[in-house]
This record gives structure tokens, sequence and C-alpha cells, in this order.
């Protein structure tokens, strides 16, 4: 008898022990988030990332493979403002964790954070392309963003495991000052491109356009997420070449074909960059992303 | 007299202003007293900023532990511009479920039955769907869809997401978990009809009915999960027995990422219930799908590959009936918006096996975007009894609303 309650001893305290050293299981549905969470929760938590950073970040592909760390999932992080309408509602209709249902404290919308820029002052059809009605999502192009998202994931984080809660709060205001350093030094290398007239392809950049002072003429796209027509690159080459744009700017997960054409046609070069962490073989971490993007737009503009 | 009061008032007032004079401070004194409340004020100034800024941490804090943070004020002036987003009038559906239409028209020609049966021109589908979180416990989708002029409740069931145990559940009218294609509405099919095992041997719909259906993760080291489904057993081309004679579907769905851009789904489904002579029926559904799909592809180039074979037990009052459906087909997006698909079919009857159809289709459908297609189809099936048939179909589908993404 002793000898059983010496075994149920045993499993007992190595239960507690399993349970007080589990890490907070993250999932983050696009890498830079995965990256902030690694950052701040250090040690205690093990993260998981669903999108890669080399794909367009409207059309990820809701596969079942995603179930499974979404089942077993303590927090869910997701960018907001419907940059994941098309994909995550089914995958959170089939995952069977209550825990990071939309309303319950493990779903973390992460655009809560952040004061989103073009927020339609009216509705919105589809008449207008892909609008987000809730305001341009790729806020994370901004690392004053990620420094406030890095502030807010050190609380999020403690109310979830509030025994690490100190650590949180030590890595989120360590990698807040990181990200604000990372912006100064962008802001000092991108200086000579500062008033620059540039086209995008995508308003991917539009936090990153008017935070670092550049002028955007137009897209390449006549309107969000829809194809580019003769008609409508006619006109852009036209605005192009009445205001001297002479930087196409184009994600490398777009036709990069029609913005090279473009390009060309005007006499301007065409930078094509990565936009997401992992969007790039040197563009590993977010802080490497930054630069690569600052790296990339300084050599077209150079020539 | 009165001028003695004059010269009293003069003089006490001439003594008072002598008096002021004398007291005022030199300027040296005045800007040592501004300066000093100057240093007073910003001691002020910084002590209400501190206590301030104190104050928003905790507020950000408080609201960062219950999931709904603030976003930080953002008082620096953009120096960059981007061109304005165009402003429409409000939207007045703030507090309906989603709801999308998605009409579906085809014209065809040729003498292929199945089409010459149908109008040359039509509207062959009008498809109503809504959905809406009920409550915190569960959501609903309906899926009513509008031929020949009758309301059909395609699908029409309460989703249960956050049931103990991480399981979930349908309760309701649904598409049943047999096969991949079963499940796809029409405006999904990646050609203008349903392949013709299903609609030889499941009927024009479909197996769906009314019941339960509840899923579960399995515990594997790759994506596998278990569907367990008992419904009315009300379709009347397979099922249609008695009252009480329900019917039962388990599905073993799995799924593997083979490299980054690709993945594999194979599915086996198991079906059975009561037929309308009184005996039993089973089927069964196995499904592969490969799916290529390059992650950094501008042009959006993808392709899948999809087969399924249906195996139909149907015992009559003749004796077991054994009949067996098959069809493959393959989706080519080769550049964005175009895609190519071609599609053989092979099924035997199911009241007389030894009978057999067998054919195919070629499709080239173009999206404008996401929400509206174009599809031109040519099929050809060879008939048991009638010979080879041909069809050319013109289809055109459109979604407007906010009708979310399908299940993968």
């Amino acid at each position: 008898m002793k000898k059983y309650f010496s075994l149920i001893a045993v499993f007992l305290m190595a239960s507690a022990s399993a349970l007080a050293t589990e890490k907070l299981r993250v999932v983050a549905v696009y890498p830079d988030y995965g990256w902030l969470a690694s950052h701040v929760g250090g040690d205690h938590v093990a993260v998981s990332v669903l999108a890669k950073g080399t794909q367009d970040p409207h059309f990820v592909d809701a596969k079942p493979s995603f179930l499974v760390a979404l089942h077993k999932a303590d927090l869910l992080l997701v960018n907001g403002l419907q940059l994941e309408v098309g994909f995550l509602p089914p995958l959170l209709q089939q995952c069977g964790n209550r825990k990071i249902q939309p309303g319950a404290a493990g779903y973390v919308d992460l655009s809560a954070f952040i004061k989103p820029i073009e927020v339609p002052t009216g509705g919105v059809d589809r008449s207008m392309g892909d609008i987000h009605p809730y305001g341009n999502p790729h806020y994370h192009l901004d690392p004053r963003n990620m420094a406030a998202i890095a502030n807010g994931l050190a609380g999020v984080f403690s109310a979830a495991d509030p025994a690490h809660g100190a650590d949180y709060a030590k890595n989120g205001e360590a990698v807040s000052a990181q990200l604000i350093a990372l912006d100064s030094e962008i802001s000092q290398d991108l200086a000579p491109l500062k008033g620059n007239p540039v086209v995008a392809y995508h308003a991917t950049l539009d936090y990153f356009f008017l935070h670092y002072g550049f002028n955007v003429v137009g897209f390449v796209e006549p309107k969000p997420g829809i194809k580019p027509s003769p008609v409508s690159l006619t006109e852009l080459e036209k605005a192009m070449r009445d205001k001297g744009v002479r930087l196409v700017i184009v994600e490398n997960y777009e036709d990069i074909k029609i913005a090279n054409k473009v390009a060309q046609d005007t006499g301007a070069r065409a930078a094509v960059i990565p936009s997401y962490t992992g969007g790039a073989p040197d563009a590993q971490t977010y802080t490497d992303l930054m630069r690569t993007i600052a790296k990339v737009l300084l050599e077209a503009a150079r020539g | 007299m009165k001028w003695l009061k004059i010269s009293v008032w003069f003089c006490l007032c001439a003594a008072w202003a002598a008096r002021a004079q004398a007291q005022q401070p030199s300027t040296d004194d005045v800007q040592k007293q501004i300066q000093a409340l100057q240093n007073q004020m910003q001691e002020m100034m910084r002590g209400y900023q501190a206590q301030i800024e104190n104050l928003q941490k905790q507020v950000d804090a408080l609201k960062a532990s219950h999931g709904s943070p603030a976003a930080p004020a953002r008082t620096e002036e953009a120096q960059g511009s981007v061109p304005p987003i165009p402003a429409a009038p409000p939207s007045p559906s703030l507090q309906n479920p989603a709801i999308s239409v998605i009409p579906d028209f085809t014209y065809s020609s040729g003498n292929d039955p199945f089409w010459a049966s149908q109008d040359t021109f039509q509207v062959r589908e009008v498809e109503l769907a809504f959905s809406a979180a009920i409550d915190p416990y569960a959501t609903a989708n309906v899926f009513l869809s509008l031929e020949n002029g009758e309301f059909n409740a395609e699908e029409a069931y309460g989703a249960f997401t956050g049931l103990p145990g991480g399981w979930t559940m349908k309760l309701g009218k649904f598409k049943m978990d047999f096969g991949k294609q079963n499940q796809m509405h029409t405006h999904a099919w990646f050609q203008a009809d349903q392949p013709l095992a299903l609609r030889t041997m499941l009927g024009d719909e479909g197996l769906d009915d009314v019941g339960v259906s509840v899923n579960h993760l399995l515990p594997t080291p790759w994506m596998s999960d278990l569907t367990f489904e008992v419904t009315g057993g009300r379709n009347a081309d397979v099922f249609g027995g008695a009252r009480s004679d329900l019917a039962y579907n388990v599905a073993w769905r799995n799924f593997w990422d083979l490299t980054e851009n690709s993945n594999l789904e194979a599915q086996l489904s198991l079906a059975g219930g009561k037929n309308a002579v009184g005996h039993g029926t089973g089927l069964g559904n196995l499904s592969v799908t490969y799916r290529y799909k390059p992650l950094s592809s501008g042009t959006r180039a993808s392709l899948l590959w999809r087969t399924e074979v249906i195996r139909e037990n149907y015992r009559g009052a003749d004796g077991l009936l054994r009949s067996t459906g098959a069809f493959s087909y393959v989706d080519w997006q080769f550049t964005r918006g175009w895609f190519a698909g071609a599609r053989v079919d092979y099924a035997e009857h199911p009241g007389d096996p030894k009978l057999h159809d067998k054919g195919g289709a070629l499709t080239l459908t173009y999206f404008p975007s996401e929400f509206q297609k174009f599809r031109l189809q040519y099929e050809r099936i060879n008939y048991a009894g009638l010979g080879p048939r041909n069809a050319l179909v013109f289809e055109y589908g459109f979604a407007i609303g906010p009708h979310g993404a399908h299940p993968f």
C-alpha cells in the first residue's frame, strides 16, 4: 500500500513539475509577430508561426496542418484589420480550441496596440478593390508600431502567465528599446531619400512611407488587390513622368515583371523588397528585414 | 470749503500714488519672479506628466491584460504622403449577419442528356449565405439555395467551436463529410457540373442531411482528425429507410505538408444506413488531393489534383448490388486569374452495375477577382445505352457580400 502511495506521490510531483515548466504556447499568424513573441516571451513561450514571410499575406491557404498548432495554443496573435479574413475563420471553427476563439482572452488582435492609418471615413464596397474597412493592415513595417506591440505583448503574456510577469515586462521594454533604436537607424539611413516621389505595387508599405518621408505618387495596382490593366498602367506611367518618379517598389511575392516594365518604360528603377520577416535570405529577423528594405531602396535610388 | 475738500482728496491720491510707485520692484526683480514662476510651473508640469505617463501605463497594462490594449497616441506628424483612399456612404448593415448572394448562370448546348434537360440559358442557382455568432458558444451558418423557383436549405447548422475536450460539433442540416467534393457548394466546383460518379451514385444534392456531426483532432505527429456523423438518413438515392432508420458516417482525414509549396490530403469515409426497401446500404469514399502552390510566385501559379473513388453496396430485394464510381481532375492556374482544367469520369449504375458511363471535361476559367468567374467547359460522356454525348457550357457566377473562405 505504501508503495502505491509513493508511486502516486511521485506521479503527482512529476505532473506538477511538468505543469510548472510548461511553456506558454503562442501561435502567431505572421512571422514578424512570431519574432516579437519569441523575444518578449523568451524561454517561457513556445512560438509557432502559420504564414511564411515569402508569401502574400492576403492569400494564405487555410491548410489543415495549421490546426495542429491552433488546437494546442494558449494564445493566438492575429494581425487584425481583416488581413486574415480569407483563411482564419474556417481554421478557428475547426481547431476545437475555445481559448483562442474571437472574444476569448487567448485571441489577441495586435492591431489594438497601434493607430491604424487609411481608415475609411464612410463605408467601403468592392468597387474600391480590396480595401480593408478598418484601415491599412500592414502596420508592422513601422518599427514604432512593433515597439508598441512589444510592450503590449508583455502585458498579454503577464496576464496569461503571471509567474513570469517580471521577465515579460523586462523583455518587452528591452525589445521596445531595440526597435526604437532600429527606427532611428533606419531614419538616418533613409534621410537622403526623404521627400522622394515613388510608386509602389500595393499599399503594403504605406506606414513605412509615411514615417520615413516618401511621397507615394501611385500604385501599380489600379485599386488594392486588382490586377493592373494596360489603361491603368499608361495612366500610372504618365503620372510617374509628370512627377519625376525614379523608384518603383514591389514586394517580392507580387508580379515583378509588371513592376520592372513600368520602371523600364519610365526610366525608373524597380526595388524588389521582402515585406515580412523571413521573406528573403537576408531578412530572417525583423531587424534584418527593416535593414534589408532600407538597403534595397538606397541601392535602387543610387542606381 | 469745496476747494478744501478737493485739495485734501488730491493730496491723498498723490500720496497713495507716490507710495505705490515706491513699492514697485525693479526689472531684475520681475525677471527673477517670472523665472521662479516658470521653474515652479515646469516642476509641476513634470510631475503631472510623470503622473499621466504612470496612469497611462497602468491603463495600457490593464487593457492589455483584458486582451484589448489601448492604441498609443501618435502625436508625430507623418513626414511622407500616400494617396487618399476613397470614401463611400456608411454601411447600414452593421448589426446584421454576414449576408452574401451568390448566383450561378449557365448557357449550355449539345446533346448531353444532363444539360439538354435544362434550359439553354438558366439561373441554375442563387445561393444565399448567412453567418453570424449566435452567442459566445456557437456560430450559425445558413446556406439557402434558390433553384427552379424553390428555396432549399442546402445547409443550416450551428457550429460549436468551444466544446470541452477539444471537440467541435455541427447541429442541423449539413453536407456530410463524405469525400471532399461532396462538401463543396455549386459556386466552388472546379467544373460547371458535379463529377458523374457523385450525381449518378449520390443524387443531385449529394449526401446532405439533418443530424449531428462531431470532430476531433487525433494526437498524431501529422494533421489527422476523425469526424462522426449521425443523420436522419433521408437521402432517397442511397438511404431513405423508415423514420427511425438513421444514417451514419465516419471520416478519417490526414494532411501532410510535403514541402513548403506542396501538400497531400487523403481522406477515407465510410457511411451506412437503411435504404428504401429496408435493407442496408454501405458507402465508401477514398479521396486524395495533391496541391502545389509556390508561395512566392508573383503570377500565383498553382496546381490541384484530386481523385476520388466511391464504392456502393446496395442490398435490394434481389440481393446485393455493388457499384463503383471514380473521378480525377486537375486544375492548373497558369497565370493570375486564369485556370485550365481537365476531368475524367467513370460511374457504374447503382441499380445495374453492369452498365456504366464514362467521359470527361475540359475547362478554362477566368477570375477577374476573387468574387466573379467566367468558365467555358466542353464535356463528352459515353452513356451506357446512349453512346457518346457532348455539351458546351458557359458558366458565369459572382458573389456579393462578405462570404468567407470555405474549408480547405
